[in-house]
C-alpha cells in the first residue's frame, strides 16, 4: 500500500517536472538556434544587427494579432508564430532596446480601440470577427510607423520592413526624394495610387513630387528624375547645380519608352516615348544611345496570340530579362539582387570622354550579341520576328545601366540660363522672388557627385514584374531603383537585405524533360497539323467537286475519275493516321515524366519494404537450417 | 560516483545486444519495418502527392512522421516489458544484481536502433529528391536528425507504459492514447476547441508540449536547443517512469 502510494506520487512528481522544466526551457532557450537552411534563411542578417546595436533610443513594437480568428487560417496562424519569434529575435538582439508586447484585439476591447486607433487593417474574416494583423511600433518621443498587415507572401521582406521601421523610428527624419517625371505612374502624390514602386518608395522614403513648370527644386536628399518630359534650360541648370552641391541622383531615361505611350493618344508623338540626359550627359561624357536596345541572349518569353487564336509563347528580343548574376556584384545597388530585372525595349549608355577623376562603371549590361533596332518602331507594337528580321548584332554588350562618380563640372559654364517666363504675368513676381531665393551658381561639384543612369523606363511599370491582382513580385525591378535610392541616400546597410529570394527549389530534372519533351513535339504536332489541314482541305474540295448536280446523286464518288478516288482513299486514310499520330503526341508528351515518377514511386514505397522482407525471409531460413542442424 | 554509475549502468549492454538480438531473430523488426517503409512510402507520394508539388523539398515526407510514429513506435516498443510479465521473466530480471537504469535505456535503446533503421532506410527517398533538383541537404540532415530524437520520445511512452500492464495489446492501446495526446496538441482542430474552453493562454501552453509544434522548426532546417531539450527531457522522464513502474514488484 505504501509502496503503490509512491508510485504513484513519484509518477506525479515525474509530470509535474516535466511540465515545469519544459516552461522553463521554452523560455530560457528561446533565441539559441542554429540555422541549417543553405540561405541562412532564418538568421537575422548583418544589416539588422548593426541598426538595432546602435539604436539610440528604446523602440517600442506591438504586435496585434487577433489569435482566435487567424487560426482558422492556416497560412496566417504559421506566419504568426514566425513573425512572434522573429520580434522576439530582435529584442534580444537589441539589448533591451527594442521591446516588444503582443496585444490580441477582441471584438470591442481595448486592445482592438488601440489597434484601430494606430491604423491597422481590419481585414474581414469568414467569421463575423475582423481579422488584426499587423505591426505598432513607437519611439521614445511617440512617433509612430506601422505594418498595417502583415500579408504572408511579403514573409522574404518581412525582416526588411520591420529593420527599416525600428531605423525610421531611430532616425524619424526619413530620406528625403524628389521626383521629376512625366510618367503617369510615378507621379501619383499619395501612396495609394501610381506604380508599386511609387508606393514603395513612399513607404521608405518622405517623396517631394517636382511639378512639370518647376522653377526651384525643394530640399532634398535625392532627386530621382524618371523619363523626364521636355526640360526647359533654366529646369536642367537647376537639376545641374542640385548634382554639383548635392551629388545625389537618379536618372531613369529611354529612347523608346512602350508605357509612356500606352496611356496616351495614338496621335502622340514620339517625343513622349524618348528622354534623355539632354546637356548633363554631354558634360559628364555620357549619352543615351538614340536607338532601343535588343538582346536576344536574354530574350523574356511574351504571350502572342497567332491569327489562329492560339496563344503561344514567344521570344521576344525587345524584351530584356537580365539575371542577377551577370550584373555588377561589386556595387551594393546591384550586388544582393537575386532575381531578373526586366526591362522593355531599353537603351543603352554610351561612353564618351569623361571629366578627369570621374568614373562610369557598369552595373547592367546585355549579353554578349545585343542589336540597336529603331527606337520609333520599337516603342510600338513590334512582332518578334519583325525584330530578328531588323537585327544587327553588336561586337560587344551594350551598357544599360551604370554609376557615375567623381567631381563634375557644371553644364552651364556661362552661368544660370534666364528665368522661364510665366505665361500668367500675375504668376512674374512669385517667379521673380523664388529666382532670387536660388543659391548662386557654382561651375563645379562641391560635393563629389554619384550619379546612377538607367537606360529604360519601362521597368518601372508594374506589368514588367508584378503579378496582376496577387501583387506577388517575380523580379527584382523595384528592388534595383529602392537599392539604388538606399544607396544614395547613405543607407547602404539597408540594401543588404532587402532581395532575399523565397526558399523554393524546383524539380530541375523534369522542368528540362518537360521543356526538351515541349521543344521536341511542338515542331512534330504543328508538322502534322498542317499537314492534317491541308488533307482536309484538298479533301473537302474533292468532296466539293463530286457532290454535282449530275445523274449520279445517290454515289456522289462515282463522277470522280479512278485516278481521283483512289487520291480520296488515301486521303482518308492519311487523315486517320495523322489523328493517331497527333493523340500519340499528346499521350507521349508526357510519357517520360510519367515513366519516371512510376519507377520512382516503386522504388520508394515497394523497395525498401521488399529489402525488409528479403532480409526477414533470410533470416528465418538460416535459423530453420542451424534449428535442423542442431536437432 | 563513477561506480555508482557504472553500477546502475551495468545491464546497459547485455539488455541492449539480447533486444536488438530478439527483435531481428523473430519477424517483429522486420515485419515492423517494411510496413513501416509501406505506410510513409504510400502517404508521402500518393496522400501528399510529392512528385507532383514539383519542389525539391522533402516536407511533403517529414510532414507524416509525428503521425506515423504515433501507432507505429508503440507497437515496436509494447513488448519490451509486457513480454517479461507474460513470461514471468520480469521478477528473474529485476533479482539479477544489474542496474535498472541500464536495462530500461537498454531496451529503449535497443527500440530506438530498430526506428533508427528505419529511417535510414527511406534513404532512397533522399536520393530520390537530389536526383530531381537540388535541395537544400544540411537542412534535410538536421530534420532526419530531430526526427530521431522524435521518434525516441515516442518510444519511452511506450516502454514506460508496457512496464505498467502485463499485455501487449493493453500496452500498444494505451501509449497510442498518450501518443496521440502529445501529437494532436498542436494540431489546430484540437488547438481552436482547448482554446474556446480554456482560452487561448491555456491553447498555446498546450501547443508548446506537441510533438507537432516541437517539430516545426526542425522541418524548415532550423536546430532550436529547446526542441533538443524538450525530447530529451521528455524522453528522460518518461525512461525514469519506466523505472519506477519497472520496479514496483521489486517494491512490493
Amino acid at each position: 500500500m505504501k509502496a503503490r502510494r509512491y508510485l504513484v506520487l513519484m509518477t506525479l512528481l515525474a509530470g509535474i517536472v516535466l511540465l515545469a522544466g519544459n516552461i522553463a526551457a521554452q523560455r530560457l532557450l528561446a533565441g539559441a538556434r542554429l540555422d541549417f537552411t543553405e540561405g541562412k534563411l532564418y538568421t537575422l542578417s548583418d544589416a539588422t544587427r548593426v541598426t538595432l546595436r546602435d539604436l539610440a533610443e528604446p523602440v517600442e513594437i506591438t504586435y496585434v494579432y487577433s489569435r482566435r480568428v487567424g487560426q482558422d487560417y492556416p497560412a496566417i496562424q504559421a506566419h504568426a508564430a514566425r513573425v512572434r519569434e522573429l520580434l522576439a529575435t530582435y529584442a534580444a538582439a537589441s539589448g533591451g532596446n527594442v521591446r516588444v508586447r503582443e496585444i490580441d484585439p477582441k471584438p470591442f476591447s481595448e486592445a482592438e480601440d488601440e489597434a484601430l486607433a494606430a491604423g491597422i487593417s481590419a481585414i474581414p474574416a469568414s467569421g463575423n470577427d475582423p481579422l488584426y494583423f499587423g505591426i505598432i511600433g513607437r519611439n521614445a518621443i511617440d512617433d509612430l510607423r506601422l505594418i498595417p498587415f502583415l500579408a504572408p507572401e511579403r514573409e522574404t521582406t518581412l525582416e526588411y520592413d520591420l529593420t527599416r521601421m525600428i531605423a525610421r523610428l531611430d532616425n524619424p527624419e526619413p530620406p528625403r526624394v524628389g521626383i521629376i517625371s512625366s510618367l503617369p505612374g510615378m507621379k501619383a502624390l499619395d501612396g495609394e495610387s501610381g506604380y508599386v514602386v511609387l508606393q514603395d518608395i513612399g513607404r521608405s522614403f518622405s517623396v517631394e513630387q517636382i511639378p512639370d513648370d518647376f522653377g526651384s527644386l525643394p530640399e532634398m536628399d535625392v532627386l530621382l528624375v524618371a523619363h523626364p518630359g521636355t526640360l526647359t534650360a533654366r529646369q536642367e541648370w537647376l537639376i545641374d547645380q542640385f548634382i554639383l552641391r548635392q551629388g545625389r541622383a537618379i536618372f531613369v531615361v529611354d529612347p523608346a519608352a512602350k508605357t509612356a505611350l500606352s496611356g496616351a493618344m495614338f496621335s502622340a508623338t514620339d517625343s513622349l516615348a524618348r528622354s534623355s540626359l539632354g546637356r548633363l550627359g554631354a558634360v559628364w561624357g555620357v549619352e543615351l544611345a538614340p536607338q532601343a536596345v535588343a538582346d536576344a541572349a536574354n530574350a523574356l518569353t511574351v504571350p502572342v496570340e497567332s491569327f489562329t487564336g492560339r496563344v503561344d509563347e514567344v521570344a521576344h528580343p525587345l524584351f530584356v530579362g537580365v539575371p542577377a548574376e551577370t550584373m555588377s556584384r561589386n556595387d551594393p545597388i546591384t550586388a544582393d539582387l537575386m532575381r531578373v530585372v526586366n526591362f522593355g525595349a531599353p537603351g543603352a549608355l554610351i561612353q564618351g570622354s569623361l571629366p578627369e577623376g570621374v568614373i562610369l562603371a557598369p552595373l547592367i549590361t546585355t549579353g554578349p550579341s545585343p542589336s540597336f533596332i529603331d527606337p520609333a518602331r520599337a516603342a510600338r507594337d513590334m512582332a518578334a520576328d519583325e525584330v530578328l528580321q531588323s537585327y544587327m548584332t553588336e561586337a560587344a554588350p551594350l551598357v544599360m545601366a551604370a554609376r557615375l562618380s567623381g567631381r563634375l563640372p557644371s553644364a552651364f559654364p556661362n552661368g544660370a540660363p534666364a528665368m522661364d517666363e510665366p505665361s500668367d504675368a500675375s504668376d512674374l513676381e512669385a517667379a521673380k522672388a523664388e529666382a532670387a531665393s536660388l543659391p548662386p551658381h557654382i561651375a563645379a561639384s562641391e560635393t563629389p557627385a554619384e550619379v546612377v543612369m538607367i537606360a529604360d523606363a519601362d521597368f518601372l511599370a508594374d506589368d514588367f514584374y508584378v503579378v496582376p491582382g496577387s501583387g506577388m513580385v517575380v523580379a527584382d525591378n523595384g528592388a534595383l531603383l529602392l537599392n539604388a535610392i538606399d544607396a544614395l541616400a547613405g543607407r547602404g546597410e539597408l540594401s543588404r537585405l532587402r532581395s532575399r529570394a523565397a526558399s523554393l527549389r524546383p524539380m530541375v530534372r523534369i522542368e528540362t524533360m518537360r521543356d526538351a519533351a515541349e521543344t521536341q513535339y511542338f515542331r512534330q504536332q504543328s508538322e502534322l497539323e498542317a499537314r492534317l489541314s491541308t488533307a482536309q482541305a484538298r479533301l473537302s474540295e474533292l468532296q466539293s467537286s463530286a457532290s454535282g448536280d449530275g445523274f449520279f446523286a445517290g454515289d456522289p464518288e462515282a463522277e470522280l475519275t479512278a485516278d481521283e478516288r483512289a487520291e480520296l482513299s488515301t486521303l482518308r486514310e492519311d487523315i486517320l493516321t495523322i489523328r493517331a499520330s497527333l493523340r500519340d503526341i499528346e499521350r507521349d508528351y508526357r510519357r517520360d515524366i510519367d515513366a519516371l515518377e512510376a519507377t520512382l514511386k516503386a522504388i520508394n514505397i515497394w523497395g525498401g519494404p521488399l529489402l525488409v522482407t528479403l532480409a526477414g525471409i533470410l533470416v528465418w531460413r538460416r535459423q530453420a537450417k542451424k534449428r535442423r542442424g542442431a536437432a | 560516483m563513477i561506480s555508482i554509475l557504472r553500477q546502475q549502468m551495468s545491464g546497459f549492454t547485455a539488455t541492449y545486444r539480447r533486444e536488438l538480438n530478439a527483435y531481428f531473430a523473430t519477424p517483429m523488426a522486420y515485419v515492423f519495418l517494411a510496413v513501416f517503409l509501406l505506410a510513409l512510402g504510400l502517404f508521402t507520394w500518393e496522400a501528399a502527392r510529392f512528385f507532383d508539388s514539383g519542389v525539391a523539398d522533402l516536407q511533403p515526407f517529414f510532414a507524416w512522421h509525428p503521425w506515423l510514429y504515433m501507432i507505429f513506435l508503440p507497437a515496436l516498443a509494447m513488448r519490451l516489458w509486457a513480454d517479461e510479465r507474460a513470461a514471468g521473466t520480469d521478477e528473474l530480471l529485476l533479482s539479477l544484481p544489474l542496474g535498472l537504469p541500464g536495462l530500461v535505456l537498454g531496451k529503449l535503446c535497443a527500440a530506438w536502433t530498430v526506428a533508427g533503421t528505419g529511417l535510414l532506410l527511406t534513404l532512397p527517398m533522399w536520393l530520390s529528391v537530389n536526383y530531381l533538383g537540388n535541395p537544400d541537404n544540411a537542412a534535410i540532415a538536421l530534420t532526419y536528425l530531430v526526427s530521431l530524437l522524435m521518434a525516441g520520445a515516442y518510444l519511452s511512452i511506450g516502454a514506460a507504459v508496457s512496464a505498467l500492464t502485463g499485455s501487449q495489446v493493453t500496452a500498444f492501446v494505451i501509449s497510442v492514447v498518450i501518443a496521440f495526446v502529445f501529437t494532436a496538441a498542436g494540431w489546430p482542430l484540437v488547438l481552436s476547441t482547448v482554446q474556446a474552453l480554456f482560452g487561448t493562454g491555456f491553447a498555446d501552453l498546450i501547443a508548446r508540449f506537441s510533438f507537432i509544434t516541437q517539430f516545426e522548426s526542425a522541418q524548415r532546417g532550423v536546430l532550436e536547443l529547446r526542441v533538443v531539450a524538450y525530447f530529451l527531457g521528455f524522453t528522460a522522464t518518461f525512461a525514469f517512469l519506466n523505472c519506477l513502474w519497472a520496479s514496483r514488484r521489486r517494491l512490493g
